[in-house]
């Protein structure tokens, strides 16, 4: 037993290479080790979706992982979502992604601790699915709890983000 | 923030075993969706025990379809288990189960395997794999085993997993056709909730006729269950109502639920017969 | 319909304008207060009581102490504090007595989180336990436990007795009477972010608070009385924080806490609650029992009404003890009614304690209110809207209190969500389940609430030599959008561009005074003051430029960045020109203009009489839901939500708000409720607080009506807090409708309308 493993990693399209303790959450890791404090903590269970990454495109609760076991995985945070987005549709910068333009204009974002977590809970299901229904939106975002906004204009945020990404792949 | 623990990371089975019964204290980390609170609360207790994480273990995570079997590895995740397409058109149950399971996030990340591990009283997954007649595939210092899965849990957050023993799969016969089968589930939220109460439902019928029945309870005892009495009357007037009715209160009579923050026993009560009702008239209509 | 000023149509104003933090937001460079990091910074953490009332017989921290990297222990006993809270009534580290399960007995600091929550574990306290209470009504009785010397018969010592007229005579002379008991749960915030604080004092002896609150002002004051020092001596920064909904409108123990460590230490801490501890120690809606009585003529119209409150106040007094301010005001003045009488009584228990939470006092009140609007409707064969508009408050109208109500279209928004409710909604409802439609209207402040004897804010506005300006606001962005819509006001009233406002507003050193965010205040008095600091720097600016044009200023107009001459549109000079010119030269100034804005309003006086709001929100709502009777599930399927806003300035605020605010009220109406037993928290978390998700959200029809108010900037009242207050009323006025049962407790959970679908058959444990 080790007081700490290797961990390499890409995170937002970076190679990283840390000692870490087994104990060490993917969250804190992030936020304490890289400073990327994009990514908020709420709850610490789960619960809420507040912390949620991409690890190989798939939405994660990273408070509740352990930053081993993202090793060799390639992890997004909402720092690294607009490059992601840049990388995929070769738009340039600074444009943002959809769904962050979505929150952008369509008011999704009020205090705006849950939005990290809720936009990459949505860009996670833009890319399993393309055209999802607004029952499919609610559902993709069950995990993600806001107190602000109602979850309408996020809704809607995602569905016009949808629609402009499939635009643009027209 | 969870207090620091002592971390191994055993690269087989058989490595994890063995450090399992060496420190039979510790817990084993697959998804950790439940572990992972858990280890939180370590503050307001004892020290928090070595975790031993299995998570990357080869050859847990596939769920494999063959003529005779389905087997759910133990690190197979709800999100394999909803997307596996044998599992889609064959046991629609599973992933309509697992829907109700977290949110796909953590549906990412949770197992198969840490959910009967768990053995939460309210689980999901439980009763619709009791209804499947699973057994669940142990592996240990002496070898592997294998236990009914209505045999596993022994109460809340206990199994008869033993020192230096880790759940590998789970496996049930694989019915052609399958089964019908329902999940009939409470809550109180369309997401992120836990059962109030849950119940699977299941016959096999011989053209008109029933031959058999499964009955499997979640939430309304120490452990997911099944009700004999009910399967055996199911099995023998088929689907009437007042068989439907008898059932229910079989299970009704079989619950041994609690009052806890999200309902009274009462109501649990009442509810599972509501359930099993609701299930059982669902079968016979479909 | 049309918006116009004068002759010139709005540029900004009712435009759909994104808020101006949402870029941080959207791309994580948002810099929460848990974020932030003031170098040498070390955590703390506050131990705290394991029994809701005990005597601390003692505090042992050798251990702990003993500990790497702990740096220092507080506890009671050894710092110097002096009493806070509205009545003085506790110490931010209990001595002596705890009185309730969130009680703090010591802090620690230390090197990290992690050490410092060790660190916790090691500290040994022995309590001797002593007889709690933890139910009002027990409280009350004479052999009850008595949770302060100083309040005998565990009364916090407020009255709010109100009379008008002879309830008991026109309760004889009417046609019918109802009445009813109506029991309202603790809930909370729950906020996103939890609360948080770092404490920095430099070797002047002054320090900064980088704080959750709300109410930087008062907080400043009343920080400093706590630490018994003088309020000069603090500045208070407002990061970007996650929610608060009236979290953040009293002093709490964690800000003091955090100061206290950081003195004791000698280097800034950092405290941030996990989930966990924001459950159990950050304030809730205060939980009550509300009987009321109202009476009715034959033909609906209202005679009387009589209401008596128990309020659980918890352990300690916050706002909670002072939320039947607002429910006095519905009770006499939510639809005409003569005849009102109005008591409570606030009692200490040894639960949490209550603090403040949006809708303040009115969602309770509400709930009942309509609650009786229906239940006369039933008796009297009318119709529900009917009786309502027969009573609806109109223009002009003084309700018993003395509020003077200007603008209000409380029949036009029961039209509006009859109308919306009523839509198709394509499906026939499922086997099983019935389905039934509810209405409830609200009347709330809409022009500030007098509260203190100044419910002013200050505005500076400043006009840069690039044409840019600042608008430096005494309100606070809590996330609800305050700083957009102020800075909208300004743009439109200087003529220029939005993105050229920008808002400073996060710093007691810099900004200018201001109540606080609460009331629904902050666009009428903010946005007052930010409209007349607008208009004096647009005075300077247009005397600067008549020198520079040489023209009489009479003459003068700008608009679009520029002065012009009226009659010659194309003798023109840009802002920044003229800002410019100011600077570079002789005897010269800058362009900088402030306003104070304290609206012509009345503190309530010692009979509860006064109009305390220049004007008042007026709003309606209807839910559509289903109901199984099977399970006691109820499903809401479409909520219609109509609101008399004044203007509304920023439409895509209004609605983020109004739906919010159905969220929160229907968390309170279906799922949301602190539990506690024998005073100790059984859910502090997000699996069994149950806020919901987006899967549970129904349909929402909005609509906006503008009254145009003419006290308001351009027209507009206060809104923030409207939509969450009818909505639990209106859903259980649906229930009623779709199964027949009268719902009378919050949260509505499948099990409590199981069993009042059934009430001989379940009974409780």
């Amino acid at each position: 037993m080790a007081d700490a493993y290797p961990l390499e990693l890409a995170v937002n399209g970076r190679r990283v290479r840390r000692q870490v303790p087994g104990s060490r959450t993917l969250l804190e890791f992030l936020r304490e080790d890289l400073r990327l404090t994009g990514t908020n903590l709420a709850c610490d269970t789960g619960d809420c979706g507040a912390c949620t990454v991409l690890v190989d495109g798939q939405p994660y609760t990273s408070c509740i992982m352990l930053a081993l076991d993202v090793d060799g995985r390639e992890v997004t945070t909402i720092e690294g979502l607009a490059a992601r987005w840049q990388a995929q549709s070769g738009a340039a910068p600074p444009a943002l992604h959809p769904v962050q333009q979505g929150f952008l204009d369509e008011g999704g974002a009020q205090c705006g601790f849950c939005t990290a977590g809720m936009v990459m809970a949505a860009a996670g299901l833009l890319e399993a699915n393309a055209a999802p229904t607004a029952t499919e939106i609610q559902a993709g975002l069950e995990g993600n709890l806001c107190r602000c906004t109602g979850y309408t204009k996020i809704v809607t945020a995602v569905a016009v983000a949808a629609e402009r990404m499939r635009e643009l792949r027209r | 923030m969870r207090p620091r623990f002592a971390y191994h990371r055993p690269a087989s089975v058989e490595e994890a075993c063995r450090i399992l019964a060496a420190e039979p204290s510790a817990a084993i980390l697959a998804g950790g969706t439940d572990l992972m609170v858990h280890l939180r609360q370590a503050w307001r207790g004892k020290r928090p025990p070595a975790v031993v994480n299995v998570k990357r273990l080869p050859g847990l995570a596939a769920i494999e379809v063959t003529e005779a079997r389905v087997r759910l590895g133990a690190l197979a995740t709800l999100t394999a288990l909803i997307e596996h397409p044998v599992i889609r058109s064959e046991y629609p149950v599973l992933p309509f189960t697992a829907r109700y399971m977290g949110s796909p996030a953590i549906r990412n990340l949770a197992t198969v395997g840490g959910n009967l591990c768990n053995a939460s009283p309210a689980a999901d997954l439980p009763p619709v794999l009791l209804a499947l007649d699973a057994e669940v595939e142990i592996a240990g210092p002496s070898g592997t085993r294998r236990v009914p899965l209505a045999r596993f849990f022994q109460g809340p957050g206990q199994t008869r997993l033993g020192p230096g023993e880790l759940l590998t799969g789970v496996e049930f016969p694989r019915r052609q056709p399958p089964w019908p089968i329902r999940y009939e589930r409470l809550d109180v939220r369309r997401a992120m909730d836990i059962a109030i109460v849950g119940a699977a439902l299941s016959i096999h019928r011989d053209g008109a006729r029933v031959r058999e029945a499964r009955v499997a309870l979640g939430a309304v005892g120490p452990t997911p269950l099944r009700v004999p009495d009910a399967e055996a009357l199911l099995a023998s007037h088929g689907l009437t109502d007042a068989a439907i009715t008898r059932a229910a209160e079989l299970g009704m009579a079989a619950a041994r639920p609690i009052s806890d923050v999200r309902a009274s026993a009462e109501y649990r009560r009442e509810m599972i017969g509501t359930l099993i009702r609701r299930g059982l008239e669902a079968l016979r209509d479909g | 319909m049309s918006v116009e000023t004068g002759s010139k149509p709005f540029k900004v104003i009712g435009t759909r304008v994104p808020k101006l933090d949402a870029v941080e937001k959207v791309t994580g460079t948002v810099r929460y207060l848990p974020d932030l990091e003031v170098p040498g910074m070390v955590w703390g953490r506050i131990l705290r009581t394991t029994v809701p009332h005990a005597r601390i017989r003692r505090i042992d921290t050798r251990r702990a102490e003993a500990l790497p990297g702990v740096l220092g222990i507080i506890t009671g006993f050894d710092v110097e504090q002096y009493p806070f809270g509205y009545a003085k009534d506790h110490l931010a580290l209990k001595r002596d007595v705890v009185r309730c399960i969130r009680d703090e007995v010591a802090a620690v600091a230390a090197e990290t989180e992690e050490i410092a929550a060790e660190a916790c574990r090691l500290i040994e306290v022995e309590y001797e336990e002593l007889p709690a209470v933890f139910d009002p009504a027990h409280a009350l009785r004479p052999e009850a436990p008595q949770i302060h010397p100083q309040f005998p018969g565990n009364l916090v010592n407020f009255s709010y007795k109100f009379q008008a007229g002879d309830v008991e005579r026109a309760v004889r002379e009417a046609d019918v009477v109802v009445e009813g008991t109506y029991t309202l749960p603790y809930v909370t915030t729950a906020c996103l972010g939890t609360m948080a604080a770092i404490a920095a004092w430099d070797p002047r002896g002054q320090l900064t608070m980088w704080s959750t609150t709300q109410i930087p002002f008062l907080y400043q004051r009343d920080l400093a009385d706590a630490l018994g020092i003088t309020g000069d001596r603090i500045r208070v920064i407002q990061p970007p924080v996650g929610g608060n909904f009236g979290r953040g409108l009293d002093l709490y123990p964690i800000d003091i806490i955090a100061a206290l460590l950081a003195r004791h230490v000698q280097c800034p801490v950092k405290i941030v609650f996990d989930r966990d501890e924001e459950f159990l120690a950050s304030p809730t809606r205060e939980p009550c029992v509300f009987t009321l009585r109202t009476a009715a003529r034959a033909d609906g119209t209202l005679l009387a009404r009589d209401a008596r409150v128990i309020i659980d106040n918890g352990a300690y007094v916050s706002w909670g003890s002072t939320t039947p301010y607002v429910m006095m005001t519905t009770v006499a003045g939510f639809y005409r009614c003569p005849n009102i009488r109005f008591d409570t009584a606030i009692v200490y228990t040894n639960n949490v304690y209550s603090g403040s939470m949006r809708g303040y006092g009115n969602l309770e009140s509400t709930f009942a209110i309509e609650a009786q609007m229906d239940d006369l409707a039933e008796r009297l064969g009318l119709d529900r809207l009917e009786i309502r508009k027969r009573n609806a408050n109109r223009p002009g109208d003084v309700t018993p209190q003395g509020l003077r109500i200007t603008t209000c279209a409380l029949d036009g928004c029961f039209d509006a969500v009859a109308r919306d409710v009523a839509r198709p909604i394509g499906r026939p409802p499922r086997p099983g389940w019935k389905r039934g439609i509810g209405y409830a209207g609200m009347f709330h402040v809409g022009g500030g609430a007098r509260v203190y004897r100044s419910d002013g804010c200050g505005a500076i506005v400043k006009l840069d030599d690039f044409g840019k300006v600042s608008l430096i606001t005494g309100a606070s962005e809590i996330g609800q959008g305050s700083e957009t819509v102020l800075a909208m006001i300004v743009a439109e009233e200087l003529g220029i561009p939005f993105g050229r406002v920008s808002v400073v507003n996060d710093d007691t050193a810099v900004k200018p005074w201001d109540v606080g965010v609460h009331a629904s205040r902050t666009t009428f008095i903010a946005g007052n003051a930010a409209l007349l600091a607008a208009r004096d720097v647009k005075r300077q600016l247009l005397t600067l430029a008549a020198q520079q044009l040489d023209e009489p200023l009479e003459e003068l107009d700008c608009e679009d960045g520029v002065v012009f001459v009226r009659r010659a549109p194309s003798r023109q000079v840009a802002y920044e020109k003229v800002v410019r010119a100011g600077h570079f030269r002789e005897g010269g100034q800058i362009l900088m203009g402030q306003a104070f804005y304290d609206p012509p309003t009345q503190m309530l006086d010692k009979d509860f009489r006064g109009n305390v709001s220049v004007t008042y929100a007026f709003a309606a709502q209807a839910a559509l839901v289903e109901v199984e009777e099977a399970t006691g599930k109820i499903e809401v399927l479409r909520v219609a939500s109509a609101h008399d806003v004044g203007r509304a300035l920023n439409p895509i605020g209004c609605e983020g708000q109004i739906e919010g605010g159905i969220h929160m009220g229907l968390g309170y109406a279906l799922t949301e409720e602190l539990k506690l037993e024998q005073g100790r928290v059984l859910n502090p978390g997000f699996l069994d607080y149950k806020l919901l998700t987006a899967p549970d959200m129904p349909e929402i029809l909005l609509t906006l009506i503008e009254t145009v108010d003419e006290a308001g900037p351009f027209g507009a009242k206060g809104l923030g807090e409207a939509g969450t207050i009818p909505i639990s009323a209106a859903v259980a006025n649906a229930v009623k409708d779709a199964v027949g049962v009268r719902m009378t407790e919050l949260p509505m959970t499948p099990e409590r309308v199981y069993r009042a679908l059934r009430p001989a058959r379940a009974r409780p444990s």
